[in-house]
């Protein structure tokens, strides 16, 4: 019963409600780093990465620091600072323990901290009553979500580089009308999510 | 004399020749997550405006005693802190605006608009000068929610502000009021943009930030 | 020394006035917020069974959920009474539809004929599940009283028991439709239960 819960929570937000192409969370970096391949890969692991931690960690502010104090309505602001301090402290451990890492995601991670959809997964989990495994499960298959978005987007941008695309459209706006479509095709998945 | 221009030109900046959305796109979560109609378009505008004008203040207020170091994290506390208490006010007075909205008001802390803006003038600014930036960029991010609410609310769902206006000549589009439309339509209002004024649109987006939400390289390079 | 220290007292500082200001703002709000929501939850109940005057909450749920895990999404229920005498029952179910948990206020009255379907907070997708709440989807549980189990069709509506679903949004139909069956089967439970007593 616990693995059919935690399959509907990953298919969820893997496909279902990609994190970027329907909930509408971390369309920054979508848009920003979505043009070459290899950056969409690595702003995707630094991405899952930040995401999991800090589900887990937030969850268990919550829990056992903000609840007991009935300070449930400091949750924004507490979670915040939270990921802000995370997101710094993997920085430092990645650049001390594991150089290999550090130098693979190192330039994404500071850019994590205002992501919306890092913030985004620590408030979903409170709404949505996740446990802690729940929350980190939540938090990885959401990044991972956000990772096949933007590596199927940067495989459509890098096509558009040849493409004779009518002057005003150039840039953003047609990367935005690509979305729509990646957007469009995701729908498809809808059928899976049944009750 | 001066100063009242210079004043003047600190709240129309964010209006037109800076929007905050249009010129410089930044802010794309909330743009294109809560215009499923007009009502939400400004419902979110506002409240973003109400964190701007609070945050501006207070973070021009402090600008000398804030130690350049921690101002990151000093300003962060601030904007959550505003953030914080528009959304308790909502949930008390405005409860169906606040279920509307949902997550994205809590979700204005990472809004790259406000970020931007105290780092970039309420920090070297004085307060009178950036309460009126905040008021033009709030503006101005109000404005473009609207228009793009207004676009996908009559062609997704035939009504504006509720009111049907289709008036059976048109059958609603479903899919401008589905993920898939906030792009579609966000694309186009952008290329017209560029089509009818001499003003490119520059992504600058979150090269702009202190902090990027995510940030724009050129070339695909990533600037930090 | 000086570096580190006024950095961190600084940030010390905005961090505690925030919190105090924070503090402060909850202190003056949350009756207010409390109050809206037991309100709008008030109001939900009086359009559901508009036959009663005031509410009681009927304890002991738990038992019969307990019996029965598909009622478990019945969260709470109310007893309906205009004077001395009661009316009707009224539901609070929390049913999974297709963006989270859709709050539904379900009324019923003392022959078993649902009186009012209400939907509350929920995030279904604007012009498709968050259409359930309007006509003419709702409308079809009121007045009926199901001889059967409730089942939702695509088209071709044969019997009141039948609802039709929104065209695109079948999740959202089936998740109201479960929740709206949960009422009545809890409702039928209670009856049994008050006539043994």
């Amino acid at each position: 019963m616990d693995g059919y819960k935690l399959m509907v929570i990953v298919i969820g937000a893997l496909l279902v409600k990609n994190f970027v192409l329907s909930q509408f969370l971390g369309i920054c970096p979508f848009l920003g780093v979505s043009k070459k391949l290899s950056t969409a890969l690595g702003m995707g692991g630094a991405v899952i990465f930040v995401m999991t931690i800090a589900s887990g960690v937030t969850r268990l502010v919550y829990d056992y620091l903000l609840v007991p104090f009935g300070l449930g309505y400091l949750d924004t602001i507490a979670f915040i600072l939270v990921i802000a301090a995370l997101v710094q402290l993997v920085e430092v451990i990645l650049k001390r323990f594991v150089p290999p890492l550090y130098k693979a995601l190192g330039i994404y991670l500071p850019l994590i901290t205002t992501n919306c959809a890092v913030l985004g997964v620590a408030l979903l989990n409170i709404k949505e009553g996740y446990n802690l495994l729940e929350s980190m499960v939540y938090g990885f298959s959401g990044g991972l979500g956000f990772t096949l978005g933007l590596v199927l987007f940067a495989g459509v941008r890098e096509r558009m580089e040849y493409c004779d695309i009518p002057k005003a459209f150039e840039g953003l706006p047609i990367a935005l009308i690509a979305a729509a479509l990646v957007s469009i095709s995701f729908f498809g998945f809808q059928g899976l999510m049944g009750i | 004399m001066s100063a009242v221009k210079e004043g003047f030109k600190n709240l129309t900046r964010g209006i037109m020749k800076e929007n905050p959305v249009f010129r410089l796109v930044l802010g794309t979560c909330p743009t294109l997550a809560v215009t499923t109609s007009a009502e939400n378009g400004i419902g979110m505008g506002i409240a973003a405006t109400v964190v701007l004008i609070g945050s501006n203040a207070v973070i021009s207020l402090l600008r000398k005693v804030i130690p350049d170091k921690v101002r990151i994290p000093a300003f962060i506390t601030i904007i959550a802190g505003f953030v914080t208490i528009v959304q308790m006010l909502l949930k008390a007075y405005l409860p169906a605006i606040d279920k509307q909205l949902g997550i994205y008001i809590p979700l204005i802390v990472v809004n790259c608009i406000i970020l931007a803006r105290a780092e970039m003038f309420a920090s070297k600014n004085g307060v009178f000068m950036s309460i009126l930036d905040a008021i033009g960029m709030g503006i101005g991010f109000t404005l473009a929610l609207l228009t793009l609410g207004t676009i996908r609310e009559v062609l997704g769902n035939g009504t504006w502000f509720g009111m049907d206006i289709s008036g059976g000549v048109f059958e609603p589009v479903l899919i401008m009021v589905l993920p898939p439309g906030g792009f579609l339509a966000f694309g186009f209002v952008l290329a017209a943009i560029n089509k009818f004024s001499a003003l490119k649109v520059e992504h600058k987006g979150c090269a702009s930030c202190p902090m990027p939400c995510g940030a724009s390289g050129k070339d695909g390079e990533v600037q930090m | 020394m000086r570096d580190i220290a006024k950095p961190t007292v600084v940030l010390f500082l905005i961090c505690t006035i925030v919190t105090f200001a924070l503090a402060y703002t909850n202190a003056i709000t949350a009756d207010k917020i409390d109050e809206m929501i037991s309100l709008e939850l008030d109001n939900a109940r009086r359009k559901v069974l508009s036959l009663a005057d005031s509410f009681e909450k009927i304890e002991g749920l738990e038992e019969i959920v307990s019996e029965n895990a598909d009622l478990g999404i019945v969260k709470e229920a109310y007893k309906g009474v205009k004077g001395q005498e009661t009316v009707g029952n009224v539901f609070l179910v929390e049913s999974k539809g297709y963006g989270g948990a859709i709050t539904i206020t379900v009324g019923i009255d003392n022959k078993g004929k649902i009186t009012g379907v209400e939907i509350g907070d929920n995030n279904e997708t604007p012009g498709l599940g968050a259409k359930a709440k309007d006509e003419p989807f709702i409308s079809q549980f009121v007045g009926i009283i199901p001889e059967e189990p409730l089942t939702v069709v695509k088209s071709n509506k044969s019997k009141s028991e039948e609802i039709d679903a929104i065209s695109s949004a079948t999740i959202t139909s089936r998740a109201v439709t479960k929740a709206v069956q949960a009422a009545v089967d809890i409702n039928a439970e209670l009856m049994k239960r008050g006539g043994n007593s």
